[in-house]
């Protein structure tokens, strides 16, 4: 009989944390073909890593598998000796990284790297001139343009995606049978993330390769994937065909997960759907189905008894959805609530920028950094010549790649970076010294990407919130009373307010750099990623918090991403950045729906579905223009394409 | 995997045991010491170890024992001092000048250069020898020639943690340059410090011992573990045990120290985790 390329049967790993052993994967089991690739989806916390990590025997040290077997082409990996696994690695299972950046060694050429890779594995004597003419055909096949040149450049001359291709290329020269993808598009943009999943289709026809694709954006799924495995807290929660699933999804939690992916056609007016609380902590799991207290359709007995253990349903194709209700009354229950958001009341209409007067007025802002030694002078034009106007109350976007100026614009907006050229009015009035401009920024509040590494680790969360009003010297009566105000805006429990940064989850964090934010009762506020970082199903909690917060307090808001459809749902007005120029400027339904400069459409479109491998991805991301279709191009503004 | 988390906790707590009995041996050296370590007998001159004088007497008929639990007194004490004052300097200088950067940098760590060009304990010899020796001008001179690797490290440290993003935060609502420094950076700098604090303890000490062993420490009567092997010098081949354990003493002080600094380096840096 024929048997599948690779097969986990019963996998339970553990990691040994400080004093007790984790469970973070348990009981999984699941196959992939020849030719077929498998996507595991889950979020932070959810085991895959550590599902990936064991299949090619690269677990940490303090990581065990504690039973099940992995065959790969029929033969038991768990439980390999080191050297049986150096056969394995590269030559049958080879694996790309999230991080490009990382994976790559900076002080190497690019041709020393993938040469190396042919100097290891190949016994006999070997020919240089053949092994670079194999580097030049390896880096064709993943459509890396001017090969020639590329072996020659050291990675930081590089972009993410390119270095991309070529650790996929890097994977490949072992001809291996098996591609673990670890979230291979998590650290790239749009456009080139699309870019990265259409070459994965298509080496995947080209060479009959099998992939296991770690992630966790669903929609990355649709254009890849012939099957999904839906993970949570490190069991299979949803398994079947990619279509299927993701058509209809019959688990609670894979039906939410989609909910919570921002879409194109989302109604602006109705807030996103969001799951409520947060993923558990491995080692930290609820009793009975580890769902149960986020899931919408939970029941008593969901708290005692885990249908992850027994109750599976294999129905065609292999397919099976842990919950322990019955699959007609699933259904129903699942169609007749529809999913509705958390809140009933519908948000009032807000585009009060209209009227609203300007907060923050850029005229032509440049920012030059200069480069290179005195014999190579260079100049890079990080910000050229932007002007623009946020009106009170109003939601501005930023969106354009990652090096197209976006986070240097605001550091040279507060003035962390001293202006090359352009001036910036707060309230109408210039601001011209270093003593405008502190006063300013202290007005401003601030959220980062990175909302762990934006808390000092050895202070608790309550002094961090507290510190801007310490630092404009409130008194500590009216401090207390703020941070209780504060905790209650951002619906965080007041006993957090002793907790040390890393006690609180990824949304927590988030929801308390939103509170030190506040603090000092901003006009503004300038939010760079803010939920970048964050998982999807909590993504929608904090951008809910943030309209809310919106709507309430009349703050505007300077909003940097690069994920186009939260922007479409959540800004008012969007700039379109592109290597430090604004290339578009306009209201947020106009440019979705008519993009006028070429690199704003190209952009939308990397968002927009794709036809290339199942259907479904419709279901995901059509996109709807009819409503706002009707919307005159007059309020325009645009810089005609000048390069792109 | 368990074995070896419990290997590593047995160094750590031998070393921790070792130093706090060695520094409560220090403290209450008065009570300990059957003896008064600079009261000899002539007549009781050059015992071997026995019942009375555990670790037998020397030249003076001094007991041996008693002289270290005092000189543990003296060899602790001052470098302790000595790292005190070494980490003061140095993380002042070393925050300062990470933090600011641009010409204040400059400024400190050419003058950092300057004094590391020099060796240090040749250095600290020319200093005592013009500011005459003595136990305190010893610390000084060494305090002088050794703040500045403190200094360097700390810079290092500093300029990583300074471009976090909590760092961007306190500047942007408004704190001031010495808040940020004091509440942002010191408390993320220090625990990586805390390594090289114990590490460079022990290097003090052999350097202590060492700058005594040579007279330019201690004055005569009073005992220090490198002054005991000194005046034990000329009676060596006959009273082996006067070397003996002062040597000891001065080797069991470094090596707790010494595993102490990597057990802690073990703790706090994550890029060495097992």
């Amino acid at each position: 009989m024929k048997h599948p390329l690779l097969e986990v049967e019963n996998l339970s790993v553990s990691y040994q944390m400080e004093n007790k052993r984790v469970q973070v994967v348990r009981d999984l089991s699941f196959s992939i073909d020849r030719g077929e690739t498998l996507a595991i989806v889950g979020e932070s916390g959810s085991g895959k890593t550590a599902t990936a990590l064991s299949i090619i025997g690269l677990l940490p040290d303090n990581g065990k598998i504690d039973k099940g077997k992995i065959y790969f082409d029929g033969k038991q990996l768990a439980g390999q000796t080191e050297k049986e696994w150096v056969e394995i690695r590269g030559k049958k299972i080879a694996m790309i990284m999230q991080d490009p950046m990382s994976a790559l060694n900076p002080v190497l050429t690019i041709g020393r790297q993938m040469e190396e890779v042919f100097l290891l594995r190949r016994k006999e004597k070997v020919n240089k001139k053949r092994i670079r003419q194999e580097c030049l055909s390896l880096l064709g096949l993943v459509g890396v343009t001017e090969p020639e040149l590329r072996l020659n450049q050291y990675p930081h001359e590089l972009s993410g995606g390119i270095l991309q291709r070529i650790t996929i290329a890097i994977a490949l020269a072992g001809k291996p049978d098996l591609l673990i993808a670890d979230e291979p598009t998590t650290a790239l943009d749009g456009i080139i993330k699309k870019q990265i999943l259409s070459l994965l289709a298509d080496l995947q026809k080209q060479l009959n390769l099998s992939i296991l694709l770690i992630t966790h954006d669903l929609a990355e799924t649709a254009t890849l994937a012939d099957k999904v495995l839906v993970l949570y807290a490190g069991k299979a929660v949803e398994y079947g065909k990619a279509d299927l699933v993701l058509k209809e999804p019959q688990h609670p939690y894979t039906k939410s997960l989609l909910k919570a992916v921002p879409t194109m056609d989302l109604d602006k007016n109705i807030p996103l759907f969001a799951l409520k609380g947060q993923p558990p902590k491995p080692g930290h799991l609820p009793p009975g189905c580890a769902f149960h207290p986020r899931c919408p359709i939970a029941e008593e007995k969901c708290k005692k008894d885990d249908a992850l253990n027994g109750l599976k349903e294999p129905g065609p194709y292999g397919r099976y959805v842990s919950c322990i209700r019955p699959k007609e009354e699933r259904k129903k229950l699942l169609s007749a609530i529809k999913l509705k958001p958390e809140r009933s009341s519908k948000i009032t209409n807000i585009f009060s920028g209209e009227n609203g007067a300007p907060i923050l007025e850029i005229h032509d802002l440049k920012k030059h950094f200069k480069a290179g030694n005195f014999l190579s002078r260079k100049v890079i034009k990080a910000v050229d010549g932007i002007s623009f106007t946020v009106n009170s109350g109003q939601i501005t976007a930023i969106v354009g790649e990652s090096g197209s100026g976006k986070s240097t614009l605001w550091k040279t907006i507060v003035g962390l970076h001293q202006a090359t050229g352009g001036e910036v009015y707060y309230l109408g009035k210039k601001l011209k010294t270093m003593k405008d401009k502190r006063a300013f920024y202290q007005q401003v509040g601030f959220v980062f990407q990175n909302a762990s590494a934006s808390f000092n680790p050895r202070m608790t969360v309550g002094e961090s919130i507290l510190e801007p009003l310490r630092a404009a010297k409130w008194n500590p009566k009216e401090r207390n009373g703020r941070l209780e105000r504060l905790f209650e805006l951002v619906g965080l429990p007041m006993e957090k307010r002793n907790a040390y940064p890393n006690e609180l989850s990824g949304g927590q964090q988030q929801r308390a750099a939103i509170a030190r934010a506040l603090s000092v009762n901003p006009k503004i506020m300038i939010l760079d990623e803010p939920v970048s970082s964050l998982d999807v199903s909590i993504q929608a909690q904090i951008i809910n918090l943030l309209k809310e917060l919106q709507e309430k307090l009349q703050i505007s808001m300077l909003f940097i991403s690069h994920d186009l459809p939260l922007v479409r749902y959540f800004a008012d007005q969007v700039l379109v950045m592109h290597h430090g120029k604004l290339v578009e400027r306009a209201k947020c339904e106009e440019l979705f729906a008519h993009p006028t400069h070429p690199y704003s459409e190209k952009l939308i479109r990397a968002f927009l579905p794709s036809e290339e491998k199942n259907k479904t991805v419709h279901l995901l991301c059509h996109s709807s223009h009819s409503e706002m279709s009707g919307k005159s191009l007059q309020n325009r503004e645009r810089t005609l394409p000048s390069k792109v | 995997m368990a074995d070896v988390k419990k290997k590593m906790n047995v160094g750590l707590l031998l070393s921790v045991a070792t130093i706090a009995c060695l520094f409560l041996a220090a403290i209450f050296a008065h009570w300990l010491a059957p003896y008064d370590p600079n009261a000899g007998e002539l007549s009781e001159r050059l015992l071997p170890p026995s019942k009375e004088h555990w670790f037998g007497t020397d030249h003076l008929g001094r007991d041996v024992f008693s002289r270290i639990l005092f000189g543990a007194r003296t060899t602790f004490l001052v470098a302790i001092l000595i790292t005190v004052g070494c980490f003061v300097i140095g993380t002042a200088a070393g925050v300062t000048a990470g933090y600011f950067g641009g010409w204040i940098d400059g400024m400190i760590m050419r003058a950092v250069d300057l004094l590391s060009a020099f060796p240090g304990r040749i250095l600290a010899l020319v200093i005592v020898g013009i500011i005459g020796p003595g136990l305190m001008n010893l610390a000084i001179a060494m305090i002088f020639t050794s703040w500045v690797g403190f200094a360097r490290i700390v810079r290092g440290v500093t300029l990583s943690v300074r471009e976090r993003e909590f760092v961007l935060a306190a500047k942007l609502y408004g704190l001031g340059n010495q808040k940020i420094m004091y509440k942002h950076l010191l408390p993320n700098v220090l625990p990586q410090l805390l390594v090289v604090i114990a590490l460079n303890t022990s290097w003090y000490m052999t350097a202590l011992s060492g700058f005594s062993l040579l007279g330019l420490g201690i004055e005569a009567p009073h005992a220090e573990w490198g002054m005991m092997i000194s005046e034990a010098r000329p009676y060596m081949r006959d009273y082996g045990y006067l070397l003996f354990f002062p040597s000891m003493a001065i080797m069991i002080a470094v090596t707790a120290f010494t595993i102490l600094g990597e057990k802690l380096r073990d703790r706090f840096d994550p890029n060495f985790h097992r």
